[in-house]
């Protein structure tokens, strides 16, 4: 998939919260949005699946396997080529089973088989499938969405900030179970605002500072005093971790 | 357990609401300036003695001061005798058995009506929110609000029965037919006008109330999630919206019992419908206490059940209330 110049701004006055962002990304490959809290970087994942606000508007293209996605195509590629993975727990129906749930995004022949298949992958229990949303712990909620995107075939996912809430177990286990994605040869966009979890995992880290990315950098320019790093932002960003320097104290960037 | 718990406290509140609506009703028609007996002779009353008016109120017990008129009705009642209807001349209960099928019958087919087409209509105006669609079936709903029921039941009568003679002009049986040959479909023939009548205000106020139900819905999370998964249209709507929407809609609807009775009073005055609203409104003017008090008790009834089953409805629809978890 490739970004080109996407800008997200208020219908009425014009305002750009994403500014010309520009971002492309390949098959097995696991690239991560980092930016603040409030950044609108979630915003990015909506304007992938033309699902904004209406008060917000869109310009700019995007492209996925060299077409341009317009409100029409982007329609028959939801769930099927593209998936998200949301960021709130809310995301699942409260009235409806997590198996069902599970199944939405199956095509497959034989549906219970597969998805016993991924249960066990996840490490999660069968009695879960008959359960409600809201009998599930915070940590199987996040799997169960993780596993959603799963079973599908899609070959993009986007991750909307999988892992806030998680204890250091369960962040592993998640940052573990998010790199299945590359194993599969699928391509991953995660957003997050966890710089941590991003270098862990990603393949490239892009950077977002007030409304713009200011550095996409391999993971590996990561390291040592973060010479290979071009922008001052990225730079206190990779210096403020606790292992380095430590010269902010919002490790995370909350 | 905590079901039988769940009975005994609904029974008694039942209880107590009967006995405090059947004692205002009672204080109301004391207060009342209308006599019985003169109700009850009409014109001649010029011709009736002072001795006989004494023997006739002495034959209905309404010599006896109002506290004890209640107390006597109460413990009749407790022994299952609604008293005679100083009207029809004729015990309470059968005199409303049969209207009480009418009714039913009438209510019955407005509830349903009124239900269906609601979430129907309603449904199209929130998938189609802001659209000319949206604003044309408000705007309909709007007008349906601001009609005066009985008013519409004119207009229906005026067009279906006396221009197109489709159905006919009231009651609830054929004229000129032994009341055992009249069958189930000419009392459902007959209802459809009131019925109608009835409904299409009861559309308006589901159709609204489904509207902003399922538009609460749609914004949630997981619809946007849903979309994000490729469900769209008549596809999300079923799988998300609908299931979600409905069971708290039907709940809504069985709430508006009390309108629905309200209604199906005017309903039934304008179509000569023989059913417990216009005996009501008879019981009232000619000061038939038995007969009025026991159906205001019916209805009293009649409104708590349609309440009752909201709440458990309510109850019933959310797994996190059925499956009694904590319920934030």
């Amino acid at each position: 998939m490739n970004i080109q110049q996407l800008t997200i701004q208020h219908q009425k006055t014009n305002r750009p919260i994403l500014d010309q962002l520009s971002l492309s990304i390949q098959k097995g490959e696991i690239i991560s949005l980092v930016g603040a809290s409030g950044s609108g970087k979630s915003l990015l994942a909506q304007a992938i699946f033309n699902l904004l606000p209406k008060s917000l508007q869109q310009t700019g293209e995007i492209y996925y396997q060299e077409n341009l996605l317009t409100e029409k195509t982007v329609k028959s590629l939801r769930g099927k080529e593209i998936v998200l993975i949301p960021q709130s727990l809310e995301a699942l129906d409260p009235l409806m089973t997590v198996g069902k749930q599970m199944k939405a995004l199956i095509k497959k022949g034989d549906k219970e088989h597969y998805l016993q298949k991924i249960i066990n992958q996840l490490g999660l229990r069968t009695e879960l499938l008959k359960k409600y949303p809201f009998e599930l712990s915070g940590g199987q909620a996040r799997r169960v969405l993780v596993a959603i995107a799963l079973a599908s075939e899609a070959n993009l996912v986007i991750a909307d900030e999988p892992t806030p809430g998680l204890d250091e177990h369960a962040l592993r286990d998640m940052l573990q179970l998010l790199t299945t994605f590359r194993t599969e040869n699928r391509a991953l966009l995660m957003i997050t605002h966890d710089f941590q979890a991003a270098r862990e995992i990603s393949d490239y880290i892009a950077v977002l500072y007030q409304g713009e990315i200011v550095e996409v950098a391999p993971v590996t320019a990561f390291s040592g005093k973060g010479v290979h790093l071009k922008h001052a932002y990225t730079k206190q960003l990779w210096r403020s971790l606790p292992e380095n320097d430590f010269t902010t104290v919002n490790n995370r960037l909350r | 357990m905590q079901l039988v718990r769940y009975l005994i406290k609904r029974s008694i509140r039942l209880a107590i609401l009967l006995v405090a609506v059947s004692f205002l009703t009672f204080l109301l028609v004391s207060l009342s300036p209308i006599d019985p007996v003169r109700a009850y002779i009409g014109a001649e009353m010029l011709t009736v003695s002072p001795e006989q008016r004494e023997a006739i109120e002495a034959y209905w017990g309404l010599d006896q001061s109002k506290p004890v008129q209640y107390w006597q009705w109460v413990k009749s009642l407790a022994t299952g005798d609604l008293g005679t209807s100083l009207l029809y001349r004729a015990p309470v209960a059968d005199v409303i058995a049969d209207r009480f099928l009418s009714s039913f019958l009438l209510m019955g087919l407005a509830w349903l009506l009124a239900g269906l087409l609601g979430i129907v209509i309603g449904s199209v105006a929130a998938m189609r929110a802001n659209t000319w669609v949206d604003r044309m079936i408000r705007g309909y709903c709007y007008l349906l609000l601001s009609t005066p029921g009985f008013w519409l039941g004119l207009l229906l009568l005026m067009i279906f029965s006396v221009w197109l003679g489709l159905f006919p002009v009231g009651l609830s049986a054929p004229v000129g037919v032994v009341s055992s040959e009249v069958t189930v479909l000419d009392r459902v023939y007959h209802a459809i006008l009131p019925a109608l009548t009835l409904s299409i205000i009861g559309v308006a106020n589901v159709c609204l109330h489904t509207r902003e139900k399922l538009l609460d819905i749609l914004n949630q999370p997981f619809i946007l999630q849903a979309k994000a998964n490729g469900f769209t249209g008549m596809k999300l709507y079923f799988r998300h919206g609908f299931r979600n929407m409905v069971l708290p809609a039907v709940s809504v609807h069985f709430a508006s019992f009390g309108e629905l009775f309200g209604g199906a009073i005017l309903s039934e005055q304008v179509f000569s419908y023989p059913g417990l609203g216009e005996a009501i409104v008879e019981a009232g003017l000619n000061g038939d206490i038995p007969l009025l008090l026991a159906i205001v008790l019916i209805s009293a009834c009649f409104v708590f059940i349609g309440n009752f089953l909201a709440d458990v409805l309510y109850q019933w629809i959310d797994p996190r209330l059925r499956k009694g978890g904590d319920q934030s």
